[in-house]
């Protein structure tokens, strides 16, 4: 277990330090460092990695965006107000609980395509036992042959995720087709496109059932069956980018997003202590047919008023949704509880954040008693131990499988 | 990009006096503090309740002569909100400001939730800010005088320390809302904001019942109140605060900077998630992501904040 705390040098960075960054030490000055373990420049590993893996033609493009400064700009200093209670020791977060997922049972909602297939097919190719949810039966057909030994091992069940009989109904299928169930996937969503301030009230109501409740309803089916087996077990949801990142103008579907990265978050925090790990899955770009342009409600569709190309032809450009699958099977053994994918939202994404972290008044000193009151909730020490645990080597699901 | 703007929108309703307010759940606690912090200020108040009692207690609070105007209101019916716009339009004519406060604080676990705690909270917390821009914003457009929302969150909003999903992810949801009602209403003359408080000295927090966060049995370790004194912020602060947010147009209004750490922290545990990629980042795929590798609202909201800041007190 690593004990020490991220680097924090300011007198020795290797760029330089620009007006903005002078302001915002001036603004701080006289406030004392952050304890360890939150280290001034929390942003400093992403950046490194971020310029690292870039290629020059992703840099050009975010630099159009206005983004270059941020993929290598300091950070805002860091602040603590008088009366901070030191932090608790920053410790791993639990070990991973489905670490190796041979002959171990998985459900993905909505798996006859998109990333659903992705990841199921990742989950067939690793060996596990993989429960297919869907809707469309003609989807399902052209679903199979793609898995390999001739689809052994693939239990499809019709199952819209809304419905909460059903969850309790596909969870008996499943322990009567297989025993156990060790992995939920929730990864139905509804990919509508419509503003907040648009929207009609079913359009909202269902997509917080689809994107936001449904996850819920896994958990409330699922988890006791898992902790009641007692081996390891994982819940993931596939959230998106646009629930870190809520750009472009669809409200709908980003702030439901937002909400079920939030309650994995959540989860995390209740259940740390159990079996049961969680992760929140983010990707960007993802070759689906949503993204690919076939469909109204795809976002990068002509007729959205979205000022985007229309799909060049050509190779398309996105991330392969088996790819897709296996990054998030390395992510569910490893117990992530971020499974980001597509780093050339990082930027964007950390603009957002020091939008917040600059939103914090400005040399208040809080008072001391009201802090002692508030100490249980002034962390959440999940993210304490998902930064140490960002530390350590990772696993391939491929090596623990293999 | 060249023609974005560089700071956000200026604030739609940066003059206070005379603008009609609604706020929901304002017979007590935060609701009640925003209510007469907008009351001293000389808005004109229509204050959502539930319980007649509450309000009872609450409407000698407010100064003798300021209009305050009383609706019955359950923030889950959609209907509610249509018929709390016509009152309002009809006594007043216009609606500028609309708080959405009422929350639930059921300090339940998402592993553990009932059904009917979950979609309650969900339709508290979350689809009631729906509901309210539903049924608000097409007037708040057509009178043009300019608007805003806000919401109360929480800093569970902003950071899910609490073990309580139910309410942290709800709260989650709830900033995540009106950050995307920002991107949708930026071009208009419709302000949004989200407060995001820590402790705040209401019912729910004294500790009195199950409902507060500060409850003990919840985790061990943690003091139940101590008598005297409560050491939270006073509603009506926070309600003042509420009103700084609104005339300077701040997307988030913080007020217990003792939490900067904790946030910090979590949003580090995400950059530290992104992906040591093996090959470059395609160029195409990044070309194709364009429209929401940016969310325009951020670097504006911190140029925003670098400006001077406006009290609503004097203007």
């Amino acid at each position: 277990m690593s004990k020490k705390a991220v680097p924090r040098q300011p007198a020795t960075r290797d760029r330089a330090v620009s007006e903005d960054d002078r302001a915002r030490a001036r603004k701080s000055r006289g406030s004392r460092e952050l304890p360890s373990g939150s280290g001034g420049d929390c942003f400093a590993l992403d950046r490194r990695r971020f310029l690292a893996d870039s290629g020059v033609g992703a840099l050009g493009i975010l630099a159009s965006l206005g983004l270059s400064r941020y993929a290598v700009a300091q950070p805002p200093a860091a602040t603590t107000p008088a009366g901070m209670p030191p932090p608790p020791e920053p410790k791993v977060s639990q070990a991973a609980p489905l670490h190796d997922l041979k002959g171990k049972v998985a459900y993905i909602t909505a798996a006859s395509d998109g990333i659903g297939l992705g990841i199921a097919r990742a989950a067939s190719n690793a060996g596990m036992k993989v429960c297919i949810g869907y809707r469309n039966e003609e989807r399902l057909k052209a679903a199979l042959p793609l898995f390999k030994d001739g689809n052994a091992g693939v239990f499809p069940i019709q199952h819209d995720v809304t419905d909460r009989d059903g969850w309790q109904k596909v969870l008996e299928q499943i322990k009567s087709q297989y025993g156990r169930l060790h992995l939920v996937v929730n990864n139905a969503g509804s990919k509508l496109w419509t503003p907040v301030s648009k929207a009609t009230s079913e359009e909202w109501d269902n997509a917080v059932a689809v994107n936001y409740t449904a996850t819920y309803n896994s958990v409330a089916v699922c988890l006791p069956h898992m902790l009641e087996h007692g081996e390891g077990s994982h819940i993931v949801v596939t959230s998106s980018m646009s629930g870190l990142l809520p750009g472009g103008n669809l409200g709908v579907y980003t702030t439901t997003k937002i909400a079920a990265v939030g309650l994995m978050e959540a989860l995390r925090v209740e259940l740390e202590g159990t079996t049961v790990g969680t992760s929140a899955f983010c990707p960007g770009g993802v070759n689906t047919d949503n993204y690919l342009g076939t469909g109204e409600i795809n976002p990068y569709h002509p007729k959205n008023p979205l000022p985007t190309p229309p799909h060049p032809p050509g190779p398309p450009p996105g991330m392969d949704p088996l790819e897709a699958g296996e990054r998030v099977l390395n992510g569910v053994v490893n117990n992530d509880l971020f499974i980001l994918t597509h780093p050339e939202y990082m930027p964007g994404t950390r603009q957002r954040f020091d939008a917040v972290l600059d939103s914090e008044p400005l040399g208040e000193h809080p008072p001391a008693d009201r802090v002692k009151f508030e100490t249980r909730v002034l962390r959440a020490g999940i993210y304490a131990r998902e930064i140490e645990h960002r530390k350590k080597k990772r696993k391939s699901y491929r090596s623990v499988t293999a | 990009m060249s023609d974005e703007p560089k700071v956000s929108q200026p604030p739609p309703l940066k003059d206070l006096q005379g603008k009609v307010a609604y706020i929901s759940a304002a017979s007590d606690g935060i609701g009640l503090g925003i209510a007469r912090a907008a009351s001293n200020v000389g808005m004109i108040v229509v204050l959502g309740y539930r319980n007649e009692e509450r309000l009872q207690a609450a409407m000698p609070l407010f100064k003798e002569g300021n209009p305050v105007f009383p609706v019955k209101h359950d923030v889950t019916e959609r209907e509610g909100w249509r018929s709390m716009v016509d009152q309002v339009k009809a006594k007043y004519g216009k609606l500028h400001l609309v708080v959405n406060n009422a929350g639930v604080k059921t300090l339940r676990q998402a592993s553990q939730a009932r059904y009917e705690e979950w979609d309650n909270a969900v339709a508290v917390n979350l689809t009631a800010i729906y509901n309210s821009v539903a049924a608000c914003l097409p007037h708040m457009l057509e009178h043009g005088e300019g608007g805003h929302f806000v919401t109360t969150a929480s800093m569970g909003g902003l950071l899910p320390g609490v073990n309580a999903g139910v309410y942290t992810s709800t709260k989650i949801a709830a900033v995540g809302i009106m950050e995307a009602l920002r991107v949708e209403l930026e071009g208009t003359n419709i302000g949004t904001s989200v407060f995001c408080p820590g402790l705040v000295n209401t019912d729910n927090y004294v500790g009195s019942g199950q409902e507060n966060p500060y409850h003990p049995p919840a985790r061990p370790g943690i003091p139940a109140h101590p008598p005297g004194p409560l050491p939270g912020m006073d509603p009506l602060e926070a309600g003042e605060r509420v009103m700084n947010g609104v005339v300077n147009n701040d997307l988030f209004i913080l007020s217990h900077p003792e939490f900067k750490p904790g946030i910090q922290e979590r949003f580090q545990a995400i950059m530290l998630s992104t992906p040591s990629v093996e090959a470059p980042i395609p160029p195409d795929r990044v070309g194709y992501e364009k429209v929401v590798l940016r969310c325009g609202i951020y670097p504006r909201e911190i140029e925003h904040r670098k400006i001077r800041r406006k009290s609503y007190r004097t203007d």
